[in-house]
């Protein structure tokens, strides 16, 4: 008789949970069992466990082998289990010395030939680790470098179950991480603004949407450059924290959306339209995080605004507010941050083909606004209309790189932030009603400025608050402490209007 | 104090046509001219269904329960046979036998009306003109009929009920006369749901609206007594008029709700068709044949060639009525049937002032004392120039990034001098300048 345990760890929505996977062997008929809510994946693990033990010259023990994987009450997913269960069996079976696993987490999945594959959600795994005092964590050698980022964490990345083995038993020092290349503020590859042509106009408005972390809608006919100018709204967004960089990187791991180091560029998700309202702010029986997550701390795009399903519109409403989606299911509660700048574009009507040309019928365009006039635009608040670019501006008119106008940006994200730190928010488009009044400093002018406006065009409340955010916004990137009347205006010719589209259509 | 009643042979016709209202979209396409049908007598119309159960109802028929339906639905009735009968409608070969009104039957007596008619999927240009006509007619006392369809006809209701704004929102706007026009008995009506806020500037100062004039003087009855209205208050003067192709109560299309309950609060709705019927295909034509026979003139503001807009205006001219249309650019389609109405004769309609021309002839007291345009300054002007040439967006009003917090904040001077609108998304369009 004889017992081992390994520590594990389990990726549960978006965080790492502790696992013990026990493996227990006595005298009987062979057989192997594995019990503790292990879902269809941990139970094919048996299979490749014993297939990769075998064939990596180790005995798999005819006997019967219990392996529980505790806590039970915690559902668990995925092929990461290989690796641990291997590693328990081997323990258990006196092929390793027990006390070689103590303190050490061990992920990664198995081949039949012993191979250890790489797994999802290294980098929570290892922030597991440290979080549980651990030591060590073996893994696979693909996902060392993104579990290294995290400090105080011995990280053994292995290629081969022989090899995990050799490195546990320390017979043989674990491979030495890759050299991380330097890094590179700035990839080549990422779109940047100077590729825009013939718009130099809506520029400001990307701007000041970079600046305050406003919420953009762009409206106008198909292929006159919408997608384009938001696939670039990343490219002028400040540099991401440290912090915000492993908040990103474990997202997308746990995704699988990344592999290797730290994600460093802002990400930018672009849903299609036919996405339910789970795939975009996550859910589903077992919680994962949806496309809104996946944009946490970049941009998500929403294209064709008004063909999206409106269960899954609703469902994003919240999360654009909170900075964080709620996924309550019958035995938990899961948080999944979502903090993006969300960019809208809409047709002017279901063809898209423009006033003079287009074919809908009234009651075409009176569905098409009320779609649009939907619960989103609430949070926008920043509109502008892209139109087709003339000949002669393509030809002319080029944008300034990304970085230029970013320098400005980071400018007056750092006098927002010196304004809004004490408040835990870290721009403009985050202050409500009662803060906007405290912080947003306007000057006695600047509010006979907006009464003016809220007179002539009967703004509603709430629209009257987005101007006074997004003047903020114009100030401080204009360097100035107080909002001026000049800033109301210019928010002004900003503004989306909820209500031009209701009036008559 | 106009009486209104109606009496029980118009009340039995009335039912009769309702009863044989699926049958008539068949007929009505049989026979040429349309509106035969309807001024068929009572027995021809019995002979079209041919089962017998039509027949049956029309000798059963209880005016009395008609009667009670009507009050049910908070309507009034008026039939052809009495005096609160709109003289104007007796003039089309086949006045409706009663009308159904809901909210303030007064406002049917008001003196000559203009009727404001367009295509359903107008254009921004149509909504904007046809607001800015509705809101200075009714400003200039004349009242506005129109059908409530969605376009042009809500957007000339919204203009005409933007003019009648309720006195608590009105008084707001500074000291201008025509705010305290709206007559005697009109103290209650501060309904804070139905505040629409005064059109801002748009009252400011405005001779034109403020004589007494003598159109306005015919609607001083106000007395709603003895009927089942909701006359909480006195119409507005030139109170705008809906004429609904569906019963008065029922708000069509529904999505115009709202501006049915302000047209019911603050003017009125009609319908020949008893309350809750809903319309059949040939009922909006009907309707049409009414919006002409109500109104001293027909302006088409938006239609394509084969626009219902068109049929209007073709019941007008048979009336003998004067039509008028509104330019548009030639290479639009929503503008091909006013263009075609215009080269065929019809009066030109550029502004109010055109409309208030043809209503009442070139001497309509002219507002000369007004104010000349305020001018404005080059780098403005240019901005307007631009946008008056159809470039609305900001790339391209401007094509250097560093100059665009200057236009943006040129745009908002301009908007706030009424000279441009922002239309939702962000794309600027030359406003109407509000002259009437």
């Amino acid at each position: 008789m004889s017992l081992a345990r390994v520590d594990t760890f389990t990726i549960d929505g978006v965080e790492a949970r502790r696992v013990w996977v026990e493996a227990d062997i006595r005298r009987g008929l062979g057989a192997f069992a594995v019990v503790g809510l292990a879902d269809k994946a941990v139970r094919e693990a048996r299979e490749r466990v014993r297939a990769a033990l075998v064939n990596s010259g180790f005995v798999f023990p005819q006997e019967r082998i219990t392996v529980n994987l505790a806590p039970a009450y915690l559902r668990k997913v995925g092929p990461g289990f290989d690796l641990p269960l291997a590693v328990a069996i081997l323990a258990a079976s006196r092929q390793l010395p027990p006390d070689a696993v103590a303190g050490c987490a061990v992920v990664g999945e198995l081949s039949l030939t012993g191979e250890v594959r790489a797994v999802r959600g290294a980098l929570a795994v290892a922030e597991g680790v440290r979080r549980h005092r651990l030591d060590r964590l073996l893994l696979p050698r693909g996902r060392a470098r993104e579990a290294a980022l995290v400090p105080g964490v011995e990280v053994l990345g292995v290629e081969h179950l022989q090899e995990a083995v050799e490195v546990l038993c320390g017979e043989r020092e674990p491979a030495p991480l890759l050299e991380t290349e330097p890094d590179e503020p700035d990839d080549p590859d990422e779109p940047d603004l100077r590729d825009v042509r013939g718009h130099n106009g809506l520029i400001p408005a990307l701007e000041v949407a970079a600046a305050g972390g406003h919420n953009l809608f762009l409206h106008g006919p198909p292929g006159t450059g919408k997608t384009m100018l938001a696939r670039r709204l990343p490219s002028l967004l400040p540099p991401m924290t440290p912090y915000e960089a492993i908040e990103v990187t474990r997202l997308h791991s746990i995704a699988g959306l990344h592999a290797g180091g730290l994600v460093r560029q802002r990400p930018f998700r672009s849903p299609h339209h036919t996405i339910s309202a789970s795939g975009l702010v996550g859910g589903g029986g077992t919680p994962t995080p949806g496309e809104a997550t996946l944009a946490h701390h970049g941009v998500l795009f929403l294209d064709e605004l008004s063909e999206f399903t409106r269960p899954a519109l609703e469902a994003l409403r919240q999360p654009l507010e909170d900075g964080c989606v709620t996924v309550v299911r019958a035995q938990r509660v899961m948080v999944f941050p979502t903090r993006v700048t969300l960019v809208a574009a809409s047709n002017p009507c279901p063809c898209g083909m423009g006033e003079s040309a287009c074919r809908c019928s009234a009651a075409d365009l009176a569905r098409h606004q009320r779609r649009l006039s939907g619960p989103l635009l609430d949070r926008i608040d920043v509109s502008v209309t892209v139109g087709r670019p003339s000949g002669a501006a393509l030809r002319s008119q080029s944008a300034p790189p990304s970085a230029s106008v970013r320098e400005r940006i980071v400018a007056a994200r750092e006098r927002q932030t010196a304004r809004l730190a004490r408040h835990g928010l870290t721009c403009n488009a985050q202050l409500d009603a009662r803060l906007l009044r405290e912080l947003s400093a306007a000057t006695p002018d600047a509010h006979r400025a907006l009464y003016a406006l809220h007179d002539r065009n009967r703004l509603s409340a709430r629209g009257h608050g987005r101007i006074l955010r997004v003047a903020r916004t114009l100030a401080d990137l204009a360097a100035s402490d107080p909002v001026l009347p000049d800033h109301i205006h210019q928010a002004a010719a900003l503004r989306l209007d909820d209500q031009s589209l209701s009036l008559a259509a | 104090m106009t009486a209104r009643a109606a009496c029980d042979e118009c009340l039995r016709r009335t039912a009769l046509i309702a009863a044989l209202a699926p049958w008539l979209d068949v007929e009505w396409r049989r026979r040429s001219a349309p509106s035969r049908v309807l001024s068929l007598p009572d027995d021809a119309l019995v002979a079209l269904d041919g089962s017998g159960r039509v027949a049956r109802a029309h000798a059963a028929f209880s005016p009395d329960r008609a009667r009670e339906r009507i009050a049910a639905a908070g309507l009034t009735a008026a039939c052809r046979c009495t005096d609160g009968y709109p003289g104007r409608l007796l003039e089309l070969p086949d006045p409706p036998a009663v009308l159904h009104i809901a909210g303030h039957s007064d406002a049917l007596d008001q003196t000559d009306s203009v009727a404001i008619v367009g295509a359903r999927r107008g254009t921004s240009y149509g909504l904007e003109v046809s607001r800015s006509l509705g809101r200075g007619l009714t400003a200039a006392g004349v009242p506005v009929v129109s059908g409530m369809a969605m376009g042009v006809d809500s957007a000339a209701h919204v203009g005409a009920l933007e003019a009648t704004a309720p006195p608590a929102a009105a008084a707001t706007g500074s000291a201008d006369p025509a705010a305290a026009a709206p007559g005697p008995g009109a103290a209650g009506s501060a309904d804070p749901a139905a505040a629409a806020p005064g059109p801002g500037a748009a009252g400011s100062a405005d001779p034109a609206a403020a004589p007494p004039g003598p159109r306005a003087a015919g609607s001083a009855d106000h007395g709603a007594g003895g009927h089942a209205v909701p006359a909480r208050t006195a119409p507005a003067r030139a109170a705008p008029v809906a004429v609904l192709a569906g019963g008065a109560d029922v708000p069509y299309p529904s999505s115009r709700r709202r501006l049915h309950a302000q047209l019911v609060e603050r003017g009125c709705v009609v319908s020949e068709l008893p309350p809750g019927f809903t319309a059949y295909r040939w009922c909006f034509v009907a309707r049409n044949r009414l919006i002409a026979g109500l109104a001293a003139l027909t302006v088409v503001v938006e239609a394509t060639e084969r626009s219902g807009s068109l049929t209007t205006a073709d019941f007008a001219a048979q009336l003998g009525r004067p039509v008028a249309a509104v330019p548009g650019p030639i290479t639009s389609r929503f503008s091909a049937g006013t263009n075609m109405l215009l080269a065929s004769g019809a009066g030109v309609v550029r502004d109010t002032r055109d409309v208030l021309d043809q209503l009442l002839g070139p001497s309509a007291p002219a507002p000369e004392d007004l104010p000349p345009p305020i001018p404005i300054e080059p780098r403005l002007r240019r901005l307007l120039d631009a946008i008056e040439r159809g470039a609305g967006s900001l790339a391209e009003l401007t094509s250097d990034p560093e100059a665009t917090r200057e236009v943006l904040q040129d745009l908002t001077d301009l908007e706030l001098r009424g000279l441009v609108r922002r239309e939702f998304g962000g794309r600027y369009v030359r406003a109407l300048e509000e002259r009437r």
